[in-house]
């Protein structure tokens, strides 16, 4: 709602300046945004918690300002005659949808009455658009006392008025015009024959008052906020009234719209009022807080007098005694935020001022809290990613239903109340999002890059729901496969996965060009080349892709274990041959390694470097290239040594594995 | 015959002699002269191919298939050189023309934000812990005083994967204060990062995916006055010593007093711009005095401790410190985006 200086000050006893009120609001954090200036007023908009639905209110905003200053509330002129003894008999069905119910007939409006100045303009400045006297006096009522009231057309209702739920297919047109389906969920007001409102929410055409009109009903209630919530929500219809409802009306404020209600229309329309009909009790009277003077400092650091809080809290409308140092307070009933003690300090630290609470650093016990691992882990597994090249990106994991759905894969969770299609599903792998990060980047001239990213992906396991941490890299047009397959191995490495194996299996991205990654025998990630299928769906079919994904949280208790320990350095030379053969095209580089291994030398490592096929080599066999190094950390080996080791490579794979010797170059390094 | 086997020593000697040569070359025009003598049109080597006149026709082709083979190997020894000084002749100018480029690692700025934010913070004693992405409704909002059915929960506009059973994308990172506090007895000090997620449409300030710090110091005699000072202490770290930070009153159901702090906005250093809406602050974070029930629902006895909670927003931070203009940069992924950011 809007607020005004002029409207506020009506119901304070003294003078307060524009810049003045502004920064009070802005203290209470309340953050005013102005939003016009007419004349010598201003016009303005507030930001009120939720919990503080007496803040929807001119007189509830007039009366938080006022422990700031010297003056005190003045409430409006509520006072008239009944002159009629019409009364309208009310049936309450569930005390617990309606906790109280009162209306009032009124007779005999004069609708050639004028319309006050004061009145049309106050409508204006609050945001509303002026019509007639009866429709202008029932929201200023509600601006000004913050109660929602409802004035129906009495001569169009007929018979008693019952407070109920609705029928399943009972309808009504509200007063926007629009048609409502109700149901079972809804609260309405309805007469003998027919609904006549939606409770709490909007009237219906029905039995709307008009500028003719010339008897009325008027409605003043306190309906359940959750009833009411709940009835917004399933037809979708917020309105002025069902958002103060939501907050919490009581039943001493809804007495109090009634009477300026009947005031107003009695003065300004002349209309003649009869007795009140009422239905149900009296507010719930709100339990004492007690609380010691000294537990202030205790919570917030700073000293306050006992005549500050008694000044605050009695502005406040608080009921306040006190007892040697502690005080006995009884909110009001309007204050359904304050419990406890702490929501009374907050009130008295709110008008001591935010900013005279000393900042200080705790001197507490050094006891540090210790870090998860788990925490440390990844930051360190991101940093070994940078430092192989790799830019982290990093995706929503909402995606659709298309990159969620990846047959082979963990199933997919839905969202029940997604934004939008495309964003429907929570992720199941991290490497389509990776894809269409690398679409965007090719369709923004990055042509050629590395990227990773470490997120949590989900699934769903029967009825319960699941989440894991995974890191993906993606390779975008940047060197061969067994490059890409490098520094993957490298980073297992790295992270301290020793000893990581690969074999092929057939997969959806990529039809038959994929390696599943083992440690241990247990799978923990997959490389692939990417199929024309998935490069034509990510639009990449010119480039060159290759993707990675390894499950992080197999392996999250395997990772840098233990501290690095120091290896000494050998200290006598290595000697290093380089190898090519010509081989059976079935057979793995693990059985060359193997059987190289197996014939028990002093073998420091074997570096891969070549594999060819094509012209000078026949057909169904390839030509391997490699280096062995020989050292011994005990002396150095003497050239006929390695010569001998040499021909029994060269002997073993010509006779184990069907080789032939391509050439040998013997290059000591 | 003995002139056959003097043109050979001679072939020999003259190769061996350039070689030695060129090893000791320092500089390019050097390497240049060598050329010229050695592999010119009238240099040495085509000098020799003069002598053989006086050979045999199979003396004379032996002779030549060496020379030609030396020329072969001179001039490739000649390129190698030249490539390893790394210009030509006469060319120190090139010195000066820019590097080569190379490509190196990134890390999101996300990432880079965070770990500036929890380096302050773990300095100050706070471990760093995580929680599920996936939560139930009770950790995400019960726990935290947020009640059913009530307006204030619709500041928190929710994912929900099953609503009926009260499963959800968590909101904010809060409710990893309920888990911490349910398995950690006070003093406590921690700060949780992670994803969060609400279901707000897309715009240059709100995305439906964003992350979150929140922090958690529990213990005796723990005030609002230390609240002020860890994150007064924690925005000057972030923004610099002269950054203004201001506490006003807020709500948030879980703390009480509540409290939302701004700063000086970074744009127009507090002087009012169309950032900060002319007001010279913009907002950085919320934060207040654990409220007593949620202490209450982990079973902390609220006689004896107190503690103050924080949360903040990863990007809206990055945004204030880098001057990014729109939250959807993060989620794009443009590396001409993240390349800025080390």
């Amino acid at each position: 709602m809007k607020y005004s200086l002029r409207l506020i000050s009506a119901y304070i006893d003294g003078r307060i300046e524009r810049d003045e009120l502004l920064e009070y609001l802005e203290l209470l954090g309340l953050n005013p945004a102005v939003t016009s200036v007419v004349d010598d007023d201003v016009i303005f908009e507030l930001e009120t918690p939720a919990n503080r639905g007496d803040l929807l209110s001119l007189t509830g905003v007039a009366r938080e300002i006022l422990p700031f200053t010297p003056y005190h509330l003045q409430m409006p002129d509520s006072t008239f005659h009944e002159t009629l003894s019409d009364k309208m008999p009310v049936r309450v069905k569930d005390r617990k949808d309606c906790f109280y119910y009162s209306c009032r007939i009124m007779k005999n409006l004069d609708n050639t009455s004028e319309h006050p100045l004061w009145l049309k303009e106050g409508i204006e400045k609050l945001g509303y658009r002026s019509s007639f006297n009866v429709v202008d006096i029932s929201n200023y009522v509600m601006a000004e006392t913050g109660q929602p009231l409802h004035i129906f057309d009495l001569d169009k209702t007929e018979g008693g008025i019952e407070i109920r739920r609705a029928k399943r297919g009972e309808r009504i047109v509200t007063i926007d015009g629009k048609k409502r389906e109700l149901d079972e969920g809804i609260m309405v007001i309805a007469d003998s024959k027919k609904v006549v409102a939606i409770a709490g929410i909007m009237g219906g055409e029905n039995s709307e008052v008009t500028a003719g009109t010339r008897n009325v009903l008027i409605e003043s209630a306190v309906f359940n906020p959750v009833v009411v919530r709940r009835g917004s929500r399933k037809l979708g219809l917020v309105t002025e009234a069902s958002t103060r409802f939501e907050r919490g009306v009581d039943i001493t404020t809804s007495k109090t719209g009634m009477l300026r209600t009947t005031c107003l229309i009695n003065k300004i329309c002349k209309g003649n009022a009869g007795p009140l009909t009422e239905e149900g009790g009296i507010d719930e009277r709100k339990d004492n807080i007690a609380f010691d003077i000294e537990s202030i400092n205790k919570l917030t650091g700073i000293n306050v007098k006992a005549d500050f809080i008694k000044k605050v809290l009695g502005k406040l409308n608080f009921e306040v005694k006190k007892k040697n140092s502690i005080f006995i307070v009884k909110p009001p009933v309007y204050r359904e935020d304050i419990k406890e003690n702490v929501d009374i300090i907050e009130e008295i630290v709110k008008y001591k001022k935010y900013s005279s609470v000393p900042s200080e650093i705790p001197s507490t016990s050094i006891k540090p809290t210790s870090s998860s691992k788990e925490i440390e882990s990844l930051e360190r597994v991101k940093d070994i990613a940078v430092k192989l090249g790799f830019i982290e990106v990093i995706n929503m994991g909402l995606t659709s239903r298309e990159n969620a759905y990846i047959p082979g894969q963990i199933n997919p969770i839905a969202i029940e109340n997604p934004l939008s299609a495309n964003l429907g599903f929570l992720r199941t792998s991290l490497i389509p999002e990776m894809l269409e990060t690398a679409r965007f980047n090719i369709g923004h001239e990055v042509k050629r890059f590395d990227i990773f990213e470490l997120g949590k992906v989900y699934y769903r396991e029967k009825n319960s729901f699941g989440e894991e941490y995974r890191i993906g890299f993606v390779s975008v047009n940047s060197g061969d496969f067994l490059t890409f397959k490098g520094r993957v191995e490298k980073f297992c490495e790295k992270i301290g996965l020793k000893n990581v194996t690969s074999e092929t299996r057939p997969d959806v991205f990529s039809e038959d060009e994929n390696l599943d990654i083992f440690l241990a025998g247990v799978k923990i990630g997959h490389i692939f080349i990417s199929s024309e299928h998935i490069k034509t769906l990510y639009e990449l079919k010119k480039e060159n892709v290759y993707a990675c994904e390894i499950f992080l949280d197999r392996v999250m208790n395997r990772l840098f274990l233990g501290d690095t320990s120091f290896q000494e350095l050998p200290r006598y030379p290595s000697s290093k041959r380089d190898f090519s053969f010509i081989l059976p095209e079935k057979v793995t580089w693990k059985e060359i390694e193997g059987l190289i291994l197996s014939l028990d030398m002093p073998i420091e490592k074997i570096d891969f470097f070549d594999l060819y096929r094509g012209a000078g080599i026949p057909r169904d066999r390839v030509s391997i290239s490699f280096s062995v190094v020989f050292r011994s950390l005990s002396r150095t080996l003497q050239k006929e040594e390695v010569s001998e080791f040499s021909e029994k490579i060269v002997n073993a794979v010509c006779l184990k594995l069907k080789g032939e010797l391509r050439g040998k170059s013997a290059t000591n390094i | 015959m003995v002139r056959k086997r003097e043109i050979i020593d001679e072939i020999e000697d003259v190769y061996r002699n350039a070689l030695e040569e060129l090893a000791l070359i320092k500089d390019a025009d050097s390497i240049e002269n060598w050329s010229r003598r050695y592999l010119g049109r009238k240099g040495k080597i085509n000098s020799l191919f003069s002598v053989f006149a006086e050979l045999s026709p199979e003396e004379k082709r032996q002779a030549g298939a060496r020379l030609n083979e030396i020329k072969n190997e001179l001039g490739n020894a000649y390129e190698k050189r030249k490539e390893k000084s790394g210009r030509k002749k006469g060319d120190k100018v090139s010195l000066l023309f820019p590097g080569k480029p190379c490509e190196v690692g990134y890390l999101h700025p996300v990432t880079i934000v965070t770990r500036k934010m929890t380096d302050i913070f773990a300095k100050m004693g706070f471990g760093i812990v995580t929680g599920p992405e996936i939560e139930r409704d009770y950790y995400n909002f019960t726990a935290l005083n947020i009640p059913d059915e009530h307006p204030s929960k619709d500041v928190w506009d929710t994912f929900y994967i099953t609503e009926k059973e009260k499963i959800l994308l968590r909101t904010h990172t809060s409710p990893v204060q309920i888990r911490i506090m349910e398995k950690v007895k006070p003093p406590l000090r921690v700060v949780a990062v992670g994803k969060c997620f609400r279901r707000d449409d897309v715009d240059a300030t709100h995305s439906p995916v964003f992350h979150q710090m929140e922090g958690l110091m529990v213990d005796r005699d723990i005030k609002f006055s230390h609240l002020k000072g860890i994150l007064t202490h924690f925005i000057t770290q972030m923004f610099g010593d002269n950054t203004k930070v201001k506490f006003t009153p807020s709500f948030f159901p879980f703390t009480e007093p509540s409290a939302e702090v701004s700063m000086t906005c970074n744009i127009c250093n507090g002087k009012g711009c169309s950032t900060c809406h002319d007001t010279g602050y913009i907002e950085v974070l919320g934060c207040g005095m654990v409220h007593p029930q949620v202490f209450r629902n982990v079973g902390y006895d609220v006689s004896r401790f107190t503690g103050f909670a924080f949360g903040m927003g990863i990007e809206r931070l990055a945004i204030i410190k880098f001057g990014i203009t729109d939250i959807r940069y993060f989620y794009q992924n443009d590396l001409r985006f993240i390349r800025q950011f080390s």
